[in-house]
């Protein structure tokens, strides 16, 4: 655990001294892999219920952070789009440029692309095609890639592939994610699988690959995924 | 003195680094505003001549032996003429009949069932399906990374030699937005050229078509860009429900996007399973073909009517609408000074 955090930290100190020269007071934001209380490493197996399972990916969008005080928005990042990926260290940090003085205490993102980017055509940076995040067969982006292996899971090879996506009413899979914050320099925020996994019917639901109500479903229950670590 | 001269060289310098000059889409005469959003990706030659090389250059296969050209001939209109499902990689055939290209920037939503939002998109589908090129995006960009060719040319559109799949696909949208056919018989009589003029069939077979055609082939695109179900029977060896796939609504049932009539001399086979080989066949269907579904189109709940002569004369029109212009427009074609120089 503390490994992993320090990985992250040795990569966001090479962002935050780009900010020093700024009139920005940064605020880093630093996202942690969770499976449950542990931290999450992809490829390892965790005993799960009466049996195990193993995380093999887990990538999603995260879009529009913003900070606000007393319900009152205080702060919108202009970097609209990021690929969160959990194989990935340097995706799991953001440094926000924060105005000094300002005060927050709730931030909130959106899980996913909005429905207006999906009907606009190619986009570049995080949302360009080549990161294997958009459908190909049929247009718009996937929001979440989590895949793993259980027993439980009755699929080939005993898998699990959730790709969450569509943007169309009424399977629209965007979702807002409130959370509170105490801090104001330094916020971890935890991506634990295990509220997600709890949720999944692995016999009827471990292959989520089209829009719908399966995928809609799965993203009701990805909002729980996120949540403060102190 | 001096500093206008520095001025003036730094003028000169900066000048040479601007990418091609901005060109605008010629739109015809008449047509309505096109609906790509070009502010988006505006328009320049060196962009449109990527995306030409691109569209010609069977590096977006797995095994570089298939482009785009292998399913869309420029001298078809941009289909893959004689085949009723056409066949990609390996010589898989596929499910669905290539549909002709022209006038793309016009259209609202791409393919049989609509599947494709976006024009840019498009190239996404055939790339990465299994019998058409099979292969990745993201692997195409690592192949344009690696060619001088391709740096080259992306240096010209771009400004720097990076490949990535935005611009890749930008640039080949800008090149399918190009192909614009307007300029058939038809068009030169609507536009009362000089020394042109519809044969007396021709004309009648006009007046038919704007009477039981154009509801749906609507003049100029000859198309509305909607979808329909126009009465085929269901093919079992395919079973293809068309729009529904997409959408997931009852209501759209067995419809498939209503193509262009334009080039159709051209286009055989017709249908999106290309079973029909003649514009006589596809005329046959909606005289006495048409089969009744649920979302059956309301303007053909009854067949349409017409006698053998009128027939005739419905297809004389039919034929106005090949555009040679078009179909041999060295713009349009193989970039051999590029690809095989």
């Amino acid at each position: 655990m503390l490994r992993r955090v320090l990985m992250v930290f040795i990569v966001v100190l090479m962002r935050l001294a780009a900010f020093a020269q700024k009139d920005a007071r940064p605020v880093l934001v630093c996202f942690l892999p969770q499976m449950g209380n542990d931290s999450l490493h992809l490829g390892k197996t965790y005993p799960w219920l009466n049996s195990t399972i193993q995380m093999d990916r887990m990538r999603c969008y995260l879009s529009g952070m913003r900070l606000y005080y007393q319900h009152k928005l205080v702060y919108t990042e202009s970097i609209t789009y990021r690929l969160i990926d959990a194989e990935d260290i340097s995706t799991l940090s953001v440094v926000l440029a924060v105005p000094p003085q300002t005060r927050f205490d709730s931030l909130s993102f959106s899980i996913g692309v909005d429905s207006t980017t999906n009907v606009s055509g190619v986009m570049g940076g995080d949302l360009d095609p080549t990161k294997g995040m958009y459908w190909t067969w049929q247009s718009g982006y996937i929001n979440m890639k989590i895949e793993g292996k259980t027993p439980l899971s009755t699929a080939r090879l005993h898998e699990f592939l959730l790709h969450i996506g569509g943007y169309a009413w009424p399977y629209a899979t965007v979702r807002q994610v409130g959370l509170k914050v105490d801090k104001t320099e330094h916020l971890v925020i935890g991506i634990d699988v295990l509220p997600l996994l709890q949720a999944t019917d692995f016999i009827k639901n471990n292959s989520i690959m089209v829009p719908g109500a399966a995928a809609a479903s799965c993203a009701n229950n990805a909002v729980a995924m996120f949540r403060i670590l102190p | 003195m001096k500093k206008l001269l520095v001025l003036m060289i730094f003028a000169a310098i900066a000048l040479s680094f601007t990418p091609g000059k901005g060109t605008r889409l010629p739109v015809p005469a008449g047509w309505p505003a096109p609906v790509y959003d070009f502010s988006k990706n505006p328009l320049q030659s060196d962009k449109i001549l990527l995306g030409r090389v691109l569209f010609y250059d069977p590096i977006l296969s797995a095994d570089s032996t298939i482009s785009c050209v292998s399913c869309h001939l420029s001298y078809s209109a941009f289909t893959h003429i004689d085949h009723a499902l056409s066949h990609g990689i390996n010589g898989r055939i596929g499910t669905r009949n290539s549909p002709a290209l022209m006038n793309l920037a016009w259209g609202k939503l791409y393919m049989w069932d609509g599947a494709i939002n976006h024009l840019d998109v498009q190239p996404l589908a055939p790339i990465a399906h299994p019998d058409e090129m099979a292969y990745r995006i993201d692997s195409v960009v690592i192949r344009l990374n690696r060619s001088p060719l391709y740096r080259k040319l992306f240096v010209k559109a771009w400004g720097d030699s990076v490949a990535t799949g935005e611009r890749m696909l930008k640039s080949m949208a800008q090149f399918m937005t190009t192909l614009i056919s307007a300029e058939s018989k038809y068009d030169s009589v609507l536009r009362s050229a000089p020394g042109v003029a519809f044969t007396a069939q021709e004309a009648k077979g006009y007046q038919l078509f704007r009477q039981h055609c154009a509801s749906c082939h609507t003049e100029p695109l000859f198309t509305n860009n909607n979808f329909a179900n126009n009465g085929l029977a269901v093919d079992t060896t395919l079973n293809d429900v068309g729009r529904i796939k997409i959408t997931g609504k009852a209501s759209d049932s067995l419809k498939f996007k209503i193509p262009t009539l334009r080039n159709c001399e051209l286009t055989y086979p017709y249908m999106h399973d290309g079973r029909f080989k003649t514009l006589r066949e596809v005329v046959q269907h909606y005289t006495t073909g048409i089969q009744h579904t649920a979302t059956l189109a309301p303007q053909l709940q009854q067949s349409v009517p017409l006698t053998a002569n009128e027939r005739v004369d419905l297809i004389a029109f039919l034929l106005t609408l090949t555009d040679k212009k078009f179909i041999f427009n060295p713009n349009f074609g193989f970039p051999k000074e590029i690809l095989m120089p």
